[in-house]
């Protein structure tokens, strides 16, 4: 067999493929089901038995239900064992009728065991996370040596007690819907990215505080009746912020702006911010300015979804931002791109405003240049623009290039993106709206575009 | 130009640039220095270096991986199974031409070609049986009577549900 040419290091690669590339190509289901990539390559004949039992790497990543760790299941310790000492990265899928009995696990929660934990994904499947399993991952005074990577997913679940763990590797932490006041001994030097939805910002911030190089975050901050008290944030390296906020939060008048006035982030180079109340912002657009200018951030993008906001808001934000590049506006569908319309006018000199035509007449917002002299673009740099409108403002979209067409090549765009929601009740195929944009490629502008229903364009 | 001599005496030549993705022949022709001499590759058939060189001209200006690029990133690299769809067409070939160009991509260091041909062949074992395996490589049971129920003593508890 040909097969049996290749040198052990490279056979054993391909073992590492087959079995290492994600927890489940090693998992046992509910009921037992199983998928065991690494048992099946042990089965093959003596030389691979013998070659995958001496290989503890492939021992070592695995995906159970928490079914299977109440009764540890036969797989479970025969992992355990095989891996050696070797870093363990495992999954475990919360499933619906789990209990809160866990007694029999506590030998895999044992320090000789976390010791070797590498990555460690719990996944709650929309089912409630039982809060005694939880509390066997993180209790306190938990040391983490090797672990990179720490998930939490639809737990749903408020600890009321504080945590104080140690991770000196930590690289990647996401807790999703999960409120707990999580304290570290150390700061982790080497997290750069952390997803934290569903915590308050008091909890969130914290977090944050003892993750001195994170790059990436993404936050989800509930309602949090503190909120007022919460310290100043420093962020002194995230380059990419994305906050989003959850209803009972974003329905506090204020809360999002309050938030934003805390935080400094000197090296912010994208902001996305979505879901802000009509009443809210003003407020909200007054804070990213003044976060801006605290920060001296030098913002090349920025994504703003669901944001209602006033002609002189925006025109207030964008002078801000004399470096931007990309630029994402995605407006609630049932805005019928009013939103869409002011963000286009506040993108095209002054004089040439009132020949961007929009159909609808219900806007009575004012416009507002800031100054900005006649035939001047409010972002000169802009290359990149994703809209996300209704349909029926495809012509809008296509005067809004004729017009900026008029002051040379200099202010061409070099890609327009638009995600279309399909408001005609009518069937529209993508390439029926790019063909209204052929005229612009000789401008070397790229065109996307993408029709969706109402629903799945509510969903991205 | 580089002349490489293969095993059943072939000469091709090659440009540097595209000769010298394969750390060994780079390395060779450092220590050689300013040379037309041929190279030698006893270990390599035309017919297999025809393929590889193929695969080294497409890729030709890409950079190459560090030779002492962190493990980080080695195991990220690894741990996808994806290839790209030139890459997936070039080795659509048969298992014997399949293990030659492992073999030589091997020998010649050439790791992002011994990285597809490693994902490839992971592609073909992933959700197969050991039997299936088997039969798919040609594989012989080898198992004593006694190994074998050795094994399944082992496994009993995963047999199939």
């Amino acid at each position: 067999a040909p097969i049996r040419r290749l040198p052990q290091d490279v056979l054993g690669e391909i073992f590492k493929l087959v079995s290492c590339k994600h927890p489940s190509n090693n998992s046992v289901g509910r009921n037992g089901s199983h998928s065991l990539a690494t048992l099946a390559l042990s089965q093959v004949c003596s030389r691979w038995y013998n070659m995958v039992v001496s290989m503890p790497a492939l021992w070592s990543s695995f995906q159970f239900g928490s079914k299977q760790l109440q009764k540890p299941h036969p797989m479970i310790p025969l992992f355990l064992e095989r891996s050696r000492l070797h870093k363990l990265s495992f999954w475990i899928n919360v499933e619906h009728r789990s209990t809160e009995d866990f007694y029999d696990a506590t030998d895999f929660f044992s320090t000789q065991k976390t010791n070797r934990w590498g990555s460690v994904i719990i996944h709650g499947q929309r089912t409630v996370l039982p809060a005694t399993l939880l509390r066997l991952f993180l209790a306190n005074g938990r040391i983490f040596p090797e672990l990179r990577n720490f998930t939490v997913r639809f737990s749903d679940l408020t600890l009321s007690k504080s945590i104080t763990i140690t991770c000196p590797k930590l690289q990647y932490l996401e807790l999703d819907r999960l409120d707990v006041d999580l304290k570290f001994t150390q700061p982790c030097h080497t997290a750069n990215c952390t997803d934290l939805r569903g915590l308050t910002f008091q909890h969130a911030s914290r977090i944050l505080d003892s993750f001195p190089n994170v790059r990436i975050i993404i936050l989800d901050i509930r309602g949090d009746d503190d909120f007022p008290q919460c310290r100043p944030l420093t962020l002194h390296h995230a380059r990419i912020v994305r906050i989003i906020t959850q209803k009972d939060a974003s329905s506090r008048s204020g809360f999002v702006s309050s938030m934003l006035d805390t935080i400094t982030s000197p090296e912010l180079d994208h902001l996305m911010l979505a879901s802000v109340r009509h009443t809210e912002a003003p407020y909200v657009v007054k804070s990213i300015c003044s976060l801006l200018t605290r920060s001296q951030a030098r913002l090349t993008f920025l994504t703003l979804r669901r944001i209602p906001f006033t002609s002189r808001d925006l025109t207030q934000l964008l002078h801000l931002l004399p470096n931007l590049t990309c630029l994402q506006y995605k407006e609630n569908s049932l805005r019928k791109g009013k939103f869409v319309f002011r963000l286009l006018k506040v993108l095209t000199p002054p004089n040439l405003r009132h020949s961007l035509q929009d159909g609808d007449d219900d806007d009575t917002d004012d416009d507002y240049d800031f100054g900005l002299e006649q035939g001047k673009l409010l972002l000169p740099n802009l290359q990149e623009l994703t809209v996300g409108t209704c349909l029926r403002k495809v012509p809008l979209l296509v005067n809004f290039l004729r017009l900026r067409r008029t002051l040379g090549s200099s202010s061409h765009l070099r890609r327009l993106k638009m995600d279309l929601f399909n408001d005609s009740h009518k069937h529209v195929e993508n390439k029926s709206i790019a063909v209204k944009f052929r005229e612009f490629e000789k401008d070397g502008i790229g065109i996307s575009v993408d029709i969706v229903d109402d629903g799945d364009y509510r969903l991205a | 130009m580089v002349t490489l001599v293969t095993s059943d005496n072939e000469k091709f030549t090659a440009d540097k640039e595209v000769a010298e993705r394969s750390v060994l022949i780079k390395n060779m022709l450092e220590d050689v220095g300013e040379s037309d001499q041929p190279i030698p590759l006893p270990n390599v058939s035309s017919s297999v270096l025809k393929k590889v060189l193929e695969y080294c001209e497409h890729h030709r200006g890409e950079p190459l991986p560090a030779a002492d690029a962190d493990t980080t990133q080695d195991d990220t690299r690894k741990r996808t199974t994806d290839i790209s769809e030139w890459d997936q067409k070039f080795i659509t070939v048969d298992q014997e031409m399949l293990f030659e160009i492992i073999l030589a991509a091997n020998y010649l260091d050439i790791k992002s070609l011994l990285d597809v041909g490693c994902k490839t062949v992971a592609n073909m074992i992933k959700g197969k049986t050991p039997e299936e395996i088997r039969k798919l490589f040609n594989i012989v049971n080898d198992f004593t009577p006694e190994e074998e129920a050795q094994i399944k003593k082992e496994n009993e508890w995963a047999e199939d549900r």
